[in-house]
């Protein structure tokens, strides 16, 4: 005993291999399931392979695979427009000097540059159209009481911050059409009370100079996108709390199958579609350039990106009827009111209140549609 | 039972099949990367390759003139009447600028004492090899050189 050394007891037979029983590879792969692209959970202490194949084995409701399509889309779209972004930052300068001429560097000299510029160009289209729809989804199947008000407000703010992003990216080319685009959408943001002040803040003033530019990217590749993460990171978390919503007949007699043949196999199969549509879009219909922003001559059809539209044309339409500021109240109120709609709405998913909220609903919806053709049609009348 | 083993195989070939078609994407991503992050070709124009260098009037026989042409540090030397040369004033040792001793017509590294002549060989000090030339010549009265 004395003369042996301490730890010469044979260890058991190890069927890990050489990394495994160094790093918890488990753990590490548990970051799928966090983040949504795994639909089952693993269990940390088991070596890698043995939890992947129990997770997967699970039995899973055949209809779970469709209510998780969207949130796991848009995170895809969110890690592409990373790997993309973190691309084209290799080539961007962001200053209002030699902005512009290294984003036509990158779209005329670096190989594949247009691509990658043009796949970030639209995958961000992409990730609005989304993140809205999913809200949308929520709202018209009444899925944000009970136990989802979070899921509720993650996917509202997740919106409002793409949004934001969208916005900073825009300006970031400093072509004609993002610079004049983000003086229009600045002269929406700044007639809102609270939100304004907070972006002016945010920004570092109400001008448009080469200091603010890189207030905007900062925000752009790093502040905004560092918000998104944590949202899908709550909204994850707060899924596997409580679970995907299941229909009523779903509920009592579900078709169950394997959790691989059912959430895996598909949502490969989705994302390779989604990615084939981007590849297509961003070859067959690139979004043009426009000439160097200059900022003493403003294009005749400049206007607010398409989510600001409806809030400009409720600024702008019919002057005389209310004022500014109260027009603004009124924004905000609107989107306070839509954030804390579970708390609103406290029916329980059905009966009268809930059909009178889902109404007003939809009628908001097509207000909002009719309001955002007005604040096209508000610029190009111009 | 024969059936079942050849269902097996062709399952296991359309398992091989599908993964290898998906594992191609990584490939695909991954050359586009790598030519995506290779700078393209920014060498200086017709126009930017010839440095005006000042006139040969001005520069007296045996002394030396410092240009700056971009990010390159180049020295002119007047060795003799109708004679100049153009050498880089980059340290061939640790790449530090280097300083013209106009008392014994050399050229002094600040960092590390590296010293050479004026035709840009190296004389003592660390360095191994001479300044890189450049060529000059002499237009009517204007040193002209080309990177």
């Amino acid at each position: 005993m004395s003369d042996a050394p301490r730890d010469t007891q044979t260890p058991p037979p190890d069927s890990r291999s050489w990394l495994e029983r160094r790093v918890n590879l488990t753990e590490i792969a548990s970051l799928l399931t966090v983040f949504g692209l795994l639909p089952a959970e693993l269990d940390t202490r088991k070596p890698l392979r043995e939890a992947l194949g129990e997770a997967l084995s699970q039995p899973m409701s055949y209809y779970e695979r469709w209510p998780r399509l969207l949130g796991l889309l848009a995170f895809v779209l969110f890690l592409l427009l990373g790997a993309t972004g973190i691309l084209l930052a290799f080539y961007y300068q962001p200053t209002a000097d030699a902005a512009y001429p290294s984003v036509v560097a990158i779209a005329r000299d670096v190989s594949f540059g247009s691509l990658v510029h043009q796949v970030h160009a639209w995958a961000s289209i992409l990730f609005l159209f989304l993140l809205a729809f999913r809200v949308i989804r929520f709202f018209s199947i009444g899925l944000y009481g009970r136990g989802r008000e979070i899921i509720w407000m993650v996917g509202v703010l997740a919106f409002v911050v793409a949004t934001f992003t969208d916005l900073t990216g825009r300006l970031l080319p400093w072509d004609a059409r993002g610079y004049w685009t983000t003086i229009r959408a600045r002269e929406v943001i700044d007639a809102l009370p609270l939100i304004g002040p907070i972006v002016t803040f945010l920004v570092g003033g109400k001008g448009l100079d080469s200091l603010i530019l890189t207030r905007f990217y900062v925000l752009h590749i790093g502040g905004f996108p560092f918000v998104l993460l944590i949202l899908f990171y709550l909204h994850f978390a707060s899924i596997r709390r409580v679970g995907v919503p299941l229909p009523l007949d779903a509920a009592q007699k579900p078709r169950v199958g394997r959790a691989l043949r059912i959430a895996g196999i598909d949502m490969i199969l989705l994302v390779l579609l989604m990615l084939g549509v981007l590849l297509t879009f961003a070859i067959i219909v690139p979004i043009p350039f426009d000439v160097q922003a200059d900022p003493f001559a403003t294009p005749p059809n400049a206007h607010a990106p398409w989510y600001l539209l409806a809030p400009h044309a409720v600024l702008e339409a019919v002057p005389g009827l209310l004022p500014r500021f109260v027009r603004g109240l009124l924004l905000d109120g609107l989107l306070a009111g839509f954030l804390f709609l579970p708390f609103l709405d406290r029916s329980p998913g059905t009966g009268a209140r809930n059909r009178a909220f889902l109404a007003a609903g939809l009628a908001l919806l097509v207000i909002w549609v009719l309001l955002t053709w007005q604040g096209w049609f508000l610029e190009v009348s111009r | 039972m024969a059936d079942e083993t050849a269902d097996q195989e062709r399952r296991g070939f359309l398992k091989w099949l599908t993964a290898g078609f998906l594992a191609l994407w990584a490939p695909a991503a991954g050359i586009m990367t790598a030519s995506f992050l290779k700078p393209p070709e920014h060498g200086p124009r017709v126009g930017e390759r010839m440095i005006r260098a000042g006139t040969l009037s001005s520069l007296a026989i045996g002394e030396s003139r410092f240009v700056r042409h971009g990010l390159e540090p180049i020295f002119v030397v007047r060795l003799a009447d109708q004679q100049v040369m153009a050498v880089s004033a980059v340290c061939t040792h640790m790449q530090c600028i280097l300083h013209w001793n106009r008392d014994n017509s050399t050229f002094l590294c600040p960092c590390h004492d590296g010293v050479f002549d004026k035709t840009g060989n190296v004389l003592s000090g660390p360095p191994k090899k001479p300044l890189r030339q450049y060529s000059a010549e002499i237009r009517s009265d204007e040193i002209v050189v080309f990177t």
